[in-house]
């Protein structure tokens, strides 16, 4: 009497919590695809940022390289600052050899870039 | 109501007998053709967008990048109203109306309306929403320092294909193949991310080319060209040890920018392209097979003293009468006459194997497109008169190139570089794929002559040389001037009018930093290299050294303490 009564609860409940396992597979298979899909528009809209930042960044680039040119700094330079390029006859170049050892000066420089 | 319980129950099923029988008409009968049909709803097919590689000068200063643009497109069939439109894009655009309307006219389904607009433009058409106009992402060529180094760098054409200097030789490593890439989009046409880069860059290339140098010789050339009203002018520098090109210039020279509305003149790269009759700096040829064949000593006497000498039925003359004149001032003066009489002891034979040696005659093998040979005629081709004209620089051609490439030996020892402006190409990550080796560099001369020649060169820039004005505070400078007439197209003899003057050389002598030559052609007012090409050497040379920190050798005081540190 006692295995019937098991039995019939048994078989009670099995169909109920198949039902809300098949349910939840469902859901959680098209809540996961939704949740790709959300995804790939915020990774595309992402991208499609990242694009305009590189677009900006040639462009930043390109007029920085302009700004710094030789020619742009030197019309400035000698425009408003009114400043000169160095005449090597009027250059003195200081140097440190050590931490604790004096300054020392020298009109011959250390070449600091050759070609 | 057990009836009623029956019929629905049959309906019901009837129902998902449909539902199915349709599932398997989609999911298995006809999933061929409905799988293809999406595809084609949901994948769109786009460019990968292709970037060439940048470039820059020795210290990674940019010299070559690109922008983003894009390129404006019209579909006449899908215009509603072309008249509109064209008024509309045209104030935007600043071009006439009349010009856009017969575009939006026009028979076809696709025609270019603008290409390479910039962003802010591109946006403000798009708000306007005029149906039948669309976009392409495009890239523009940029040359942010403008005419500057416009001979080495080249240029590109409206679809960024190659056509000058560095953009056309180095195309295939700057260029990169495109393709196309497959892009999920929805029912809106939204298209949804790949994670894949849709842009496609090409390497990178480093020149050696120094943006200050470059800058430095370009202004000065300007200067020159203002002063002399000559017709072009040509400088290059170079480091005489690696034939590294540091600076390289001509007058006159475009801006790569605008390289469609350049003319053919002023894209001519004539360091490379042009030939001219190099007149005394030619004599290093005579001089210098002279010291190696042991023919002279630096106090051999030569008779200048009539001013002329008559070779083959020709007479060749010196600018003035200079007496007798050891070897050492035969070069140092220039002197015409005493070149001719170390050429007529040399024998044509010597005195062209040496001009072969020095690389004249045949190309430098400079990594820039159009390079010309020059030509020197072998001995068996010469008239009588020909071994004193070719040793003071006539009956030859050479290109500027050519003679500082054969000054560099004598600089550096006596070897024949192979002067280039690319040191290094390297992948968009930076990765090195290419450095600049030199081949076998060839010998043109021993060591010892040229150590002994660039002691005579040194005397050419000192009090009593005809170089006196390339002469640079502070370090020696060791070169030579050049006067050259150019043969009048019309009457195909000597012009009376027009020179080419010419100074080539080396500072600082005894260690040399940089070589350089410049070429004016056909100054105004003044002939002589020495006048007009030598202080133009001095002013390049002194900003140069000051640029690059090369020491003055004439400093006594080293290491002068003058702060005691607390």
């Amino acid at each position: 009497m006692n295995h019937i009564h098991r039995s019939s609860i048994f078989s009670f409940l099995v169909v109920p919590v198949c039902a809300v396992l098949i349910l939840f597979g469902i859901f959680s298979i098209v809540w996961l695809r939704a949740s790709v899909r959300t995804a790939e528009y915020k990774i595309s809209e992402l991208d499609r940022k990242r694009m305009e930042i590189l677009r900006d960044r040639k462009t930043l680039m390109a007029e920085k390289a302009g700004l710094l040119s030789i020619q742009s700094v030197k019309n400035k330079g000698s425009g408003k600052l009114v400043m000169v390029f160095p005449d090597r006859t009027k250059v003195v170049y200081v140097k440190k050899e050590g931490k604790n050892t004096p300054y020392k000066a020298s009109l011959e420089g250390r070449q600091l870039s050759g070609p | 109501m057990k009836k009623r319980a029956i019929i629905l129950n049959t309906a019901i099923i009837f129902g998902f007998v449909a539902v199915f029988l349709r599932l398997v008409d989609l999911m298995v009968l006809n999933h061929g053709r409905f799988s293809e049909k999406a595809k084609i709803q949901q994948l769109k097919q786009e460019d990968i967008q292709v970037r060439r590689g940048l470039i820059y000068d020795r210290r990674g200063r940019e010299l070559g990048v690109n922008l983003e643009v894009e390129s404006l497109f019209c579909d006449p069939a899908a215009m509603v109203s072309p008249q509109n439109a064209a008024h509309n894009v045209s104030e935007v655009m600043g071009k006439k109306p009349e010009a856009m309307l017969a575009k939006f006219s026009s028979k076809g389904r696709f025609v270019w309306v603008e290409r390479k607009i910039n962003h802010e433009t591109a946006e403000k058409i798009k708000k306007m929403d005029i149906k039948g106009l669309g976009f392409v992402p495009d890239a523009k060529r940029f040359y942010p320092k403008g005419m500057l180094a416009s001979h080495v760098i080249g240029a590109v054409g409206i679809d960024n294909q190659a056509l000058e200097g560095v953009e056309l030789k180095y195309n295939k490593f700057l260029k990169t193949s495109g393709g196309k890439i497959l892009v999920t989009r929805d029912a809106r046409g939204r298209t949804l991310s790949t994670g894949v880069d849709i842009e496609s860059k090409g390497n990178n290339v480093i020149l050696t080319i120094d943006e200050g140098l470059q800058y430095i010789v370009e202004k000065e050339l300007d200067n020159a060209m203002a002063q002399w009203r000559a017709t072009a002018a040509t400088v290059i520098m170079m480091n005489p040890f690696t034939g590294d090109i540091l600076a390289f210039a001509n007058r006159p020279a475009y801006d790569p920018n605008s390289a469609s509305y350049a003319k053919d003149f002023e894209k001519r790269n004539r360091a490379i392209t042009d030939c001219y009759e190099p007149g005394s700096t030619f004599k290093i040829i005579v001089g210098s097979a002279a010291i190696e064949e042991a023919i002279v000593n630096l106090d051999t006497k030569f008779d200048c003293s009539k001013g002329a000498v008559s070779v083959g039925g020709s007479t060749i003359h010196d600018s003035h009468r200079n007496g007798v004149l050891t070897f050492k001032e035969v070069i140092q003066k220039s002197s015409n006459v005493g070149s001719t009489m170390i050429g007529m002891k040399l024998g044509k034979d010597r005195v062209y194997k040496y001009a072969k040696l020095f690389g004249f005659g045949e190309k430098t093998g400079i990594d820039l497109p159009g390079e010309v040979s020059g030509w020197i005629r072998p001995p068996g081709r010469w008239s009588a008169g020909s071994i004193g004209a070719i040793s003071i620089g006539q009956e030859v051609a050479v290109t500027p190139l050519q003679v500082l490439r054969a000054y560099s030996a004598i600089a550096n020892g006596g070897i024949l570089v192979m002067p280039h402006v690319v040191s290094e190409i390297r992948s968009p990550n930076g990765v090195p794929i290419y450095t600049f080796s030199p081949k076998e560099n060839k010998r043109a001369v021993s060591k010892k002559t040229a150590e002994i020649f660039k002691d005579i060169l040194k005397t050419v820039a000192e009090d009593g040389g005809t170089g006196k004005g390339a002469a640079v505070e502070g370090n020696h400078v060791a070169g030579k001037t050049g006067t050259a007439q150019i043969i009048d197209p019309r009457t195909k003899r000597y012009s009376k009018e027009k020179y080419v003057g010419s100074f080539v050389g080396f500072v600082p002598a005894d260690n040399p930093m940089i070589a350089m030559v410049v070429v004016i052609y056909e100054p105004k007012g003044q002939i002589y290299g020495g006048t007009v090409a030598a202080p133009v050497f001095k002013e390049i040379a002194k900003q140069s050294l000051s640029y690059l920190n090369v020491p003055r050798e004439d400093t006594l005081e080293k290491n002068i303490l003058v702060v005691e540190r607390r």
